[in-house]
C-alpha cells in the first residue's frame, strides 16, 4: 500500500495544523481565562471587604452595633463566603516602654470556623481585608471567599473549550478529508487514465466539471490523448505500409537469394574436388556481396573467394556480374591461369560498368583470391586482387621459385601469406596486369582463401576489430584439426566475438588441405 | 442585593446623623447626676445597682410580663454616656462598646440604642414600650423613674 499520496499529505498537513492549535485551545486559552476570572474574583472579594469595612466603620462610629452586624451580614449572605471576621488590633505597651501590636479575633462567622489570623489568599480561597479605624475598635474586616465556584467555572470553561476544540478539530479533519478526497480523486483518476494510455488504451476521456487547475489538466490530458490517438493511427497506417513494402522487398530479396545461391557451387561440388575442405559462408543480409566460385575443367580446379563492393542487394548485384565475368573468362576465353582470369574478368567488369552512354559513373568491383589446383600436382597457382592466399605448412614454401617469408610461427608450423596485387577488380586509376604466383606445397599443407569480413568484425569486451593478426593466430592454432571442426571453431569464435554487436560485413572463408 | 440596599441605607443614614450632630459639651458629673427611667409598669420602683447593671448589660432581657427589655443610652461620646460607662458599668467607653459589640455578635442581646441628644432619647423611651434608659438626673420629662438602691439619682 502506498503511503506517500496526495490524500495522505493533505490529511497530515490538516492534522498538524489542528494539533498546532491544540495547546492554545486546551492550555493557553483556559489558563488565560482562569487568570482573568481569578483577578476579577479577587477584585470582587476586595470590593466586598471594602464595603463591609466601610459599613462597620460607620456603624461603629454611630455605636450602631446592629448596623455592624448588618454590614457583616452583607458578606454572610454570599454563598461563596468561607468566613468573615472582625479582627481587633491593639497596641500594647510593654514594661520597657516598647509597643507590641496584638491581633485577635473579635468575631468570626461562621462561629465554628477555625481562622488563622494570618491567613493569606491561596488556591482554594481568596482573602481580602478592610481597615477598621474607630474610637471603639481598631482592626480590620477580614473576608475569605472560596474559589470553588471559580474553579468550577474554569472547569466548565475548560470542558466547553475541550468540547468545542474537539468539534473544531473534527470539523478540520473532516474538511481535510473532504479536501484530500476532492483533490486526490481527480488526480487518481488521471493517474489511472494515464496508466491505461501507457498500456495503449487511447480511448481515455476524462470528465471533470471543475474549473480549477485540475480541470485545466483534464482538458489538456484529453487533448493530449486525442492528439496521441491521431498520431498513433497515422503511425499504425505508416507502419502497415512500411511492413507491406518491407514484406514485398523481403520476398524479392529472398527470391534474389535463391538466384545468388544458384551461382554458388554446392558443397558436394566442392567436396568432390577437395576431399578435405570447408566453406564458412556468413552473409550479413539475405543476399551477400561475398561469394565463392569454383570451376572444374578436367584435373584443373579453379576456386576463389570474392568480396564485392558493398553488401546486401548492391553487393549481390555486383557478385552476379563478377561471377558471370569469371565464368566468361574461363568458359569463353578458355583461360585457366589465375592472373589471366583476373585480368580478363577485370576487363569484362570494367566494360560492364563503364558504358559509353551511361551517365552514371560506377565505382564498383571486387577483391578476390583465385587459386588453380591441379590434381596430383603439388604446385598451385594463385592470383589476388587485394585479397591474399594464406598457407600453413611445416615446411618452407617456394613462390615462383623463391622462398616465401614466414609470417607467423607456432612451434614447427609456419604461416605464410602471399599477398594479392594492390588493385581491385573494377575501376582503378592505374591499371596493371595481375601477377600469377606458382607455389609449391607439401601434402598436408593447408590453404585459406578469405574475405575481409572476419578480421574486420567489431566485438569483444572493448568492441574492437578482430584483426588479421588474431585471425592468423587462430588459424595457426587449429590448422591441423579436421576441416569440419575448424569451420565450427571459426563460426563459434566470430559469433562469440560479435556478442550483441551487429555483423558488419559478409564473411567468407574457405579452407582446403592439400 | 437586599442586603446591599439595607447596608447602603444604614451607611447613608449614619452619615446624615453624623453630619447634623454637634459634639456634646463634656462637663464633669458628680455622684447623683444620673437617673434611670423606664416605659413599663412591670419594672420595679426600686432596684439595686447590681441588678441595674445586670439589666443594662443585657443579662436580663424581658420584664416580668414578657415584654422585651430595650436598652437606650446616650452615646459614650456624650458626657452622660461617658459618666454612665464609668459609674454604672465600671468600664471605659471603649470597653463598654466592645462589650456590647461582642454581646450583640454573640447573639446574647439585642443592640442597645444610642442617642446624641437627650430629647431624642426621651422621645424614644416614650414611644418604645419596655425601654429602660439612663439619663441626666432631674430630666425624666414625666417618665417613670426607678430608684437605685432607694435613690432617684446615683
Amino acid at each position: 500500500m502506498r503511503l506517500i499520496t496526495i490524500q495522505n499529505k493533505i490529511i497530515v498537513v490538516v492534522i498538524v495544523i489542528v494539533l498546532s492549535f491544540s495547546p492554545f485551545l486546551f492550555y493557553f486559552y483556559p489558563n488565560q481565562q482562569k487568570n482573568i476570572l481569578t483577578e476579577g474574583y479577587k477584585k470582587e472579594v476586595s470590593n466586598i471587604a471594602t464595603t463591609v469595612g466601610l459599613g462597620v466603620n460607620i456603624a461603629l462610629e454611630e455605636q450602631n452595633f446592629a448596623g455592624v452586624e448588618t454590614a457583616m451580614s452583607f458578606a454572610k449572605s454570599d454563598e461563596r463566603l468561607n468566613f468573615v471576621a472582625l479582627i481587633q488590633i491593639d497596641s500594647i505597651e510593654n514594661k520597657n516602654g516598647s509597643k507590641t501590636i496584638e491581633k485577635s479575633i473579635f468575631t468570626v462567622f461562621p462561629e465554628n470556623f477555625k481562622l488563622d489570623i494570618e491567613v493569606k489568599s491561596s488556591e482554594k480561597m481568596v482573602v481580602s481585608n478592610s481597615p477598621i479605624l474607630t474610637e471603639i475598635l481598631n482592626g480590620e474586616v477580614l473576608v475569605g471567599f472560596s474559589t470553588k465556584s471559580i474553579h468550577q467555572t474554569i472547569n466548565e470553561m475548560r470542558f466547553t473549550s475541550i468540547i468545542s476544540s474537539l468539534i473544531v478539530s473534527l470539523l478540520g479533519i473532516l474538511l481535510g478529508l473532504w479536501l484530500a478526497k476532492n483533490i486526490s480523486k481527480p488526480v487518481l483518476q488521471l493517474r489511472e487514465a494515464a496508466g491505461k494510455v501507457e498500456n495503449g488504451d487511447l480511448d481515455q476521456s476524462l470528465i471533470l466539471k471543475s474549473k480549477d487547475e485540475i480541470g485545466d489538466l483534464f482538458v489538456a490530458f484529453n487533448s493530449m490523448v486525442s492528439q496521441l490517438n491521431l498520431t498513433t493511427n497515422e503511425l499504425v497506417e505508416q507502419k502497415d505500409l512500411v511492413e507491406e513494402k518491407n514484406k514485398s522487398m523481403t520476398d524479392s530479396i529472398s527470391y534474389a537469394k535463391r538466384i545468388q545461391e544458384a551461382i554458388l557451387p554446392s558443397i558436394d561440388t566442392i567436396s568432390e574436388s577437395f576431399n578435405d575442405s570447408f566453406v564458412m559462408y556468413m552473409p550479413k543480409d539475405i543476399v551477400s556481396g561475398d561469394f565463392y566460385w569454383l570451376e572444374k575443367i578436367n584435373d584443373v580446379t579453379l576456386i576463389s573467394v570474392a568480396d564485392c563492393t558493398g553488401h546486401g542487394v548492391p553487393g549481390a548485384f555486383v557478385s552476379l556480374v563478377s561471377s558471370n565475368a569469371l565464368n566468361s573468362s574461363v568458359k569463353e576465353y578458355k583461360l585457366t591461369e589465375p592472373a589471366s582470369i583476373l585480368n580478363q574478368t577485370n576487363s569484362i567488369i570494367r566494360s560492364h560498368f563503364e558504358q559509353e552512354n551511361s551517365q552514371v559513373e560506377v565505382r564498383d568491383g571486387m577483391d578476390i583470391s583465385l587459386c588453380k589446383i591441379v590434381k596430383n600436382d603439388s604446385k598451385i597457382e594463385f592470383a589476388g586482387a587485394l585479397n591474399p592466399l594464406w598457407i600453413i605448412s611445416k615446411s618452407k614454401i617456394l613462390d615462383n621459385g623463391k622462398n616465401v617469408t614466414v609470417n607467423l610461427v607456432d612451434e614447427d608450423s609456419y604461416f605464410y601469406e602471399i599477398k594479392g596485387d594492390k588493385q581491385p577488380i573494377g575501376r582503378y586509376i592505374e591499371q596493371k596486369k595481375y601477377l600469377n604466383h606458382t607455389v609449391e606445397l607439401n601434402s598436408g599443407d593447408i590453404i585459406y582463401l578469405i574475405s575481409d569480413g572476419f578480421a574486420d568484425q567489431f566485438g569483444g569486451e572493448k568492441g574492437k576489430k578482430f584483426k588479421y593478426k588474431t585471425f592468423k593466430k587462430l588459424l595457426l592454432s587449429i590448422w591441423e584439426r579436421p576441416l569440419k571442426e575448424q569451420n565450427e571453431i571459426l563460426q563459434k569464435t566470430i559469433i562469440d566475438w560479435m556478442g550483441d554487436i551487429e555483423q558488419l560485413d559478409d564473411i567468407c572463408v574457405i579452407g582446403i588441405r592439400i | 442585593m437586599k442586603n446591599l440596599t439595607k447596608l447602603s441605607f444604614i451607611i447613608a443614614l449614619s452619615y446624615s446623623m453624623l453630619s447634623i450632630t454637634l459634639p456634646a459639651l463634656i462637663t464633669p458629673f458628680e455622684t447623683g447626676s444620673l437617673s434611670v427611667i423606664v416605659n413599663t409598669n412591670e419594672a420595679p420602683t426600686n432596684i439595686s445597682l447590681s441588678n441595674l447593671k445586670s439589666v443594662l448589660k443585657g443579662e436580663k432581657q424581658r420584664w416580668k410580663d414578657g415584654t422585651k427589655i430595650t436598652l437606650a443610652f446616650m452615646k459614650t461620646s456624650t458626657n452622660i454616656g461617658s459618666e454612665m460607662s464609668h459609674r454604672v458599668f465600671d468600664m471605659s467607653e471603649k470597653q463598654l462598646n466592645k462589650y456590647f459589640l461582642a454581646q450583640v455578635f454573640q447573639g446574647k442581646m439585642s443592640s442597645p440604642e444610642f442617642f446624641d441628644s437627650e430629647t431624642d432619647l426621651l422621645n424614644f423611651v416614650k414611644n418604645t414600650k419596655g425601654t429602660i434608659a439612663v439619663i441626666k438626673a432631674g430630666n425624666s420629662s414625666g417618665l417613670k423613674t426607678i430608684t437605685v438602691d432607694g435613690k432617684t439619682s446615683f
